[in-house]
């Protein structure tokens, strides 16, 4: 195997590749991520960060134009950590690793805000591959995530959100967790696949939208009571 | 417990007929020569039935009220008869008498509570005459005597009327009895000869436990001892039972963790070996590298696919319907992928969250693997449709393709893994139907009936799994892994 670049300092930031942050723990892993991610032509690593706490403190001066995110981090998870991600860089996808295929999982970071999710033992080219699709605007939508998410929203939003799918948007989901690719559900019910991904895009804003008042309750409150007494105030 | 309880039910038994022994017992009668004074003055007239025959029984009845108002101080009755005579309070026997020239005098203030009753007498007559007297006086607490005595007030009850003694309200076809003599007429006494008294026949002081209520409590208790004996037997067996299928399932997870995982990363290590060996002979040649590196990646991929099926099917938060449908899809997409068949699914919106045995999910699990390796192997179908349902309370799992099909009987069931199929539902008390026919397709339907699981858990005593299936049963064995090779062969 060619012997990746490691040196971060030295790479200067350049337009025509694509910044990533990359946030694991497991030191080992992270170095084998990191070259595989350099290994890539239009990729490179700008920086890695071991905890949520790091990646929320450093990950705005690294300005990365994606970010890939461990699920299970010491402390602060990876859900709650993309969380505030999403609160300080609204426009960076996050892409969530994750070793185990656990839907629930996955279902809670992309309600937290993440753009797609990856098994860890991926092979390179699909990594690679996923990462394209999210930065061209892509939503990758499992059969099973699709299912999980019309659930959601048939139930009650436990924000009381009005945020609800329009018919369009479930007929694609339904189609999706029937197990159709988007180019069959494009075929289907005569629209581009772009549309249909744009489509997809949307769900996910409405996933992150709907369940964002109860993340705010839940992880935002300490925050809000320290601003709330804060003196002076 | 059981046999505590034994024990405790019949001595319970006795207790409550001592109990009523207590209340029947005729007090200590003594006989008061001396001591007579104007005992007659409460007395009635003789009185009998109409008719008066030897050898003849009559039952004489009276009904009388204490008031409301005062509680009876003291109260003294006194009868006599000839020839014998028996005397109840409110069903409750005072004593007898069978000399006429005695007078039997009774104490009862302690039983007269304020109300009604009913004063009865059953007399006999030997031969000739015949007659009964009677006289009851109640001093009240507000000193007011009431006196009831014998005279043609009194009923006359006909021998057909049972338990007449307790009989509150008389009926109108009891004729009243009938005047005999006047008390001093001949041939009977003008005062008698003797006078028995007879004490307070309050029942004695029961101790505690000789209460009926104690003593209903004592057999609720025994009851409610043998039902929990039961019960605990029953958790007992149940308990054992579970854990005895643990112990199984237990045994099954380490057998599958050496002989799959453990020859897997064997082989990983293996390939680096050799292929270090090989580098080390003629270094610089990379090339040799690329296709063990390939194949180490490849079977870790496996390793950690196969480690999350393990996991999945141990976890007991990822056992009921929905969790299952899940792991149907995912595995059907993942496994179909290299196969360019094409997979549908058609799961319910939402299942129950009933919950699925450790059991039941894997063979469940293992028997759909092997109706979807069947397709992907035998079928050469384009497109496979996965539908998941709960029909009322039967769970099933149809996998139908649009491959070639064929006959049933011309298929030998062991190459297709039919059989084992057949026996892994079999085994959780499920069934599976297999449709097929030349150029029409295949459609395996696995359904579980979901009703009763836990009385069938409870008393199934097959949940041994056979031997004969293990060696088709990996995890994530090499049933698909040839499967996999296969398709990889047929899409080149």
């Amino acid at each position: 195997m060619q012997p990746a670049s490691t040196a971060i300092s030295t790479t200067t930031p350049s337009s025509s590749l694509t910044r990533v942050v990359l946030v694991e723990d497991q030191k080992a892993l992270c170095k084998q991520w990191l070259e595989i991610i350099d290994s890539f032509d239009d990729f490179e690593c700008v920086g890695t960060c071991e905890s949520a706490e790091e990646a929320i403190e450093r990950t705005p001066q690294l300005r990365p134009n994606i970010i890939l995110m461990d699920i299970r981090l010491p402390q602060m998870s990876g859900i709650e950590c993309t969380w505030r991600l999403k609160e300080l860089l609204p426009a960076t996808p996050i892409v969530i690793l994750t070793v185990v295929d656990d839907d629930d999982l996955i279902f809670r970071a992309l309600e937290a805000g993440a753009d797609g999710y990856l098994l860890k033992w991926a092979p390179p080219a699909d990594l690679r591959a996923a990462l394209l699709d999210v930065l061209n605007g892509g939503a990758p939508m499992s059969s099973v995530i699709a299912h999980r998410v019309v659930r959601s929203f048939k139930q009650p939003s436990r924000s009381h959100s009005n945020v609800q799918l329009s018919a369009r948007e479930t007929e694609i989901l339904k189609l999706l967790s029937k197990g159709y690719y988007n180019k069959e559900i494009a075929d289907d019910i005569g629209l581009s696949i772009e549309t249909v991904r744009t489509y997809l895009k949307g769900i996910y804003r409405k996933l992150h939208v709907r369940s964002r008042a109860e993340a705010i309750v839940w992880y935002g409150a300490g925050n809000q009571r320290l601003q709330k007494t804060a003196p002076g105030r | 417990m059981l046999v505590v309880a034994c024990f405790f039910l019949p001595s319970t038994y006795i207790f409550a007929q001592t109990a009523t022994n207590v209340h029947s017992n005729p007090p200590n009668i003594y006989v008061d020569y001396i001591a007579y004074k104007s005992s007659t003055n409460d007395l009635g007239y003789w009185i009998w039935d109409k008719q008066v025959l030897n050898k003849q029984t009559i039952h004489l009845w009276k009904s009388f009220s204490v008031p409301e108002s005062s509680p009876v101080v003291d109260a003294e009755l006194s009868v006599a008869a000839d020839n014998a005579f028996k005397v109840w309070m409110d069903g409750k026997e005072l004593g007898s008498g069978s000399d006429w020239r005695t007078l039997t005098i009774y104490k009862l203030s302690g039983i007269l509570n304020p109300g009604s009753h009913v004063l009865a007498v059953e007399g006999f007559n030997d031969c000739d005459k015949a007659g009964v007297i009677a006289g009851m006086r109640l001093r009240t607490a507000s000193g007011k005597e009431l006196l009831v005595r014998s005279d043609t007030s009194w009923r006359v009850v006909p021998d057909s009327v049972s338990n007449w003694q307790m009989i509150r309200e008389p009926s109108g076809h009891w004729p009243s009895a009938t005047f005999v003599a006047n008390i001093g007429q001949l041939p009977w006494w003008s005062s008698p000869t003797t006078i028995a008294h007879v004490p307070e026949s309050f029942p004695e002081p029961i101790s505690f436990w000789q209460s009926p209520g104690f003593q209903l409590v004592l057999i609720a208790g025994c009851v409610l001892l043998v039902v929990i004996g039961i019960y605990l037997l029953i958790q007992l067996v149940s308990q054992s039972k579970s854990h005895t299928l643990l112990q199984i399932e237990r045994d099954r997870i380490a057998r599958d963790l050496h002989d799959d995982l453990g020859s897997r990363i064997t082989e990983l290590l293996l390939t680096g070996e050799s292929a270090q060996i090989k580098f080390n002979r003629h270094p610089g040649d990379t090339a040799l590298l690329a296709e063990p590196m390939q194949k180490i990646c490849n079977t870790a991929r496996d390793i950690v696919a196969t480690i999350g099926e393990t996991v999945w099917i141990v976890n007991s938060e990822r056992n009921n319907l929905n969790d299952f449908a899940t792991r149907v899809c995912k595995h059907a997409e993942r496994f179909l992928k290299p196969a360019s068949i094409r997979c549908r699914f058609d799961v319910a919106d939402e299942l129950p969250s009933r919950i699925l045995t450790e059991t039941a999910r894997r063979n469940l699990f293992l028997a759909f693997k092997e109706a979807l390796c069947n397709a992907a192997k035998h079928s050469h179908a384009t497109e496979l449709n996965v539908r998941v349902r709960l029909d009322k309370s039967t769970f099933i799992v149809c996998v139908e393709d649009n491959g070639v099909g064929f006959h049933k009987q011309q298929t030998d069931p062991e190459r297709h893994g039919l059989r084992n199929l057949m026996l892994r539902m079999k085994e959780i008390g499920g069934t599976a139907q297999i449709v097929s026919q030349p150029g029409k397709g295949c459609k395996v339907l696995l359904s579980l009936p979901l009703k009763h699981s836990f009385l069938r858990r409870f008393w199934s005593a097959g949940a041994r799994p056979r031997p004969s299936l293990q060696p088709q049963t990996r995890l994530h064995g090499q049933t698909d892994d040839a499967a996999a090779n296969h398709i990889k062969v047929s899409n080149v």
